[in-house]
């Protein structure tokens, strides 16, 4: 077995996702109370949901600030060690390898390349995923912040009505979070030779087979560990990814029956397609939630 | 490594802290804790409030227009990745 994550790396995605789903889960009924009405129930009104979501909102503040910090400041101390991200990610070298490595890796996949290209400990999408995410969360940190101490912001005191716009801004990157937390566990979740679950994130181990054949430039900068390898291929990844793209589907129809209604957003009516999308993936990301809690502590069993 | 964890904790308590003392705060959207249109001055509430609407408008319609390519993207990008590990581990990669 090799090291795949460090100790910060798996309580930093641990208390992110746990934090994040939860805002989610707590939050998108307020944009589309018409098909997610019953959210609300589950958590005794619509006033606990929203102490819930505020609660959540400051642990998230919290772990974005604390890894946030943490990360910057172990890079700057220790270096990248066996990590492929160069230059906190900004330089055009990185920047350009990481693209030329995405449009090979879809050459390869759609049958256009011969030889798939070699990836680090990263590959194009981990590197998408560890940039994007908290790009998301600062947008989503922000814009909670203006709408819950509106009066300390200039802007909105000059300008009422930008409060909503506002309000739309964090609704509006809420559903694309959805749409990334579905995504995010269907490519590394759900996919045959991790399903049901990647616990690399979650034990910090990776099997030597599995890294050879998906971070090989990595292999010989990883630190070797005790463990023990166990195979995972099993038929069901093939189901529950139909379901979450028949999911995806269904939610990214969702942009197309929303409409502008002024100030009060972008809202949806009562859709059938849409009720069924946004209850399918809060559903799935209550699941999400149990089976991280029970692979984390899985995780420190190891 | 103790000292990089006491300063992303502290940094991390101070940001923190104006949060959890307004835990309480019941609905920014009630009482007196939002700015209200009638505390604008009545002769420039009108144009404010026009502009301000033109604006939530636009951004709306543009808000609505980028999770229309997103939500396609991203359908598109688990259908082929998926695709990808499926052929990974069934042809294997050399």
């Amino acid at each position: 077995m090799l090291k795949r994550f460090s100790w910060h790396q798996r309580i930093a995605h641990f208390v992110g996702t746990i934090s994040g789903m939860m805002l989610l889960i707590t939050g998108l009924p307020i944009m589309f109370s018409n098909n997610l009405g019953w959210v609300f129930s589950l958590f005794g009104g619509s006033s606990n949901t929203m102490f819930l979501h505020r609660v959540f909102a400051i642990i998230l503040i919290f772990s974005f600030a604390y890894f946030g910090t943490y990360f910057i400041l172990e890079r700057i101390v220790r270096g990248r060690g066996d990590s492929n991200i160069k230059n906190f990610g900004f330089s055009a070298e990185f920047i350009s390898e990481v693209v030329a490595g995405a449009v090979r890796d879809i050459l390869w996949t759609l049958g256009l390349r011969k030889e798939r290209p070699k990836f680090g400990k990263y590959d194009w999408i981990m590197v998408g995923d560890i940039y994007l995410l908290p790009t998301l969360a600062f947008i989503e940190i922000l814009t909670g912040t203006i709408m819950w101490f509106p009066r300390s912001f200039e802007f909105i005191t000059t300008n009422p009505g930008l409060f909503f716009v506002i309000r739309s801004i964090h609704a509006g990157v809420a559903f694309f979070i959805l749409l990334f937390v579905l995504a995010h566990a269907g490519i590394l979740h759900l996919i045959p030779g991790n399903f049901p679950i990647n616990m690399s994130i979650f034990s910090g181990k990776i099997s030597k087979r599995k890294a050879e054949i998906e971070h090989e430039k990595w292999v010989p900068l990883a630190e070797e560990v005790e463990g023990e390898e166990r195979s995972r291929m099993s038929k069901l990844c093939y189901i529950f990814g139909a379901i979450t793209i028949v999911n995806l589907i269904a939610l990214a129809y969702v942009p197309f029956a929303m409409r502008s209604e002024w100030f009060a957003g972008l809202r949806v009516g009562s859709d059938g397609i849409v009720s069924f999308g946004l209850g399918l993936g809060v559903v799935t990301i209550i699941v999400y939630i149990i089976a991280s809690i029970t692979a984390f502590l899985k995780g420190l069993k190891n | 490594m103790r000292a990089i964890i006491a300063i992303a904790f502290i940094v991390a308590l101070i940001t923190m802290y104006p949060y959890i003392s307004n835990i309480s705060t019941a609905s920014s959207l009630k009482g007196s804790y939002v700015f209200k249109w009638s505390e604008i001055p009545v002769e420039k509430r009108g144009t404010i409030y026009k502009s301000n609407l033109n604006f939530a408008t636009k951004f709306n319609n543009a808000i609505k227009i980028l999770l229309e390519i997103v939500g396609i993207f991203v359908v598109l990008l688990v259908i082929v990745e998926y695709y990808k590990y499926y052929k990974i581990h069934k042809e294997g990669v050399k």
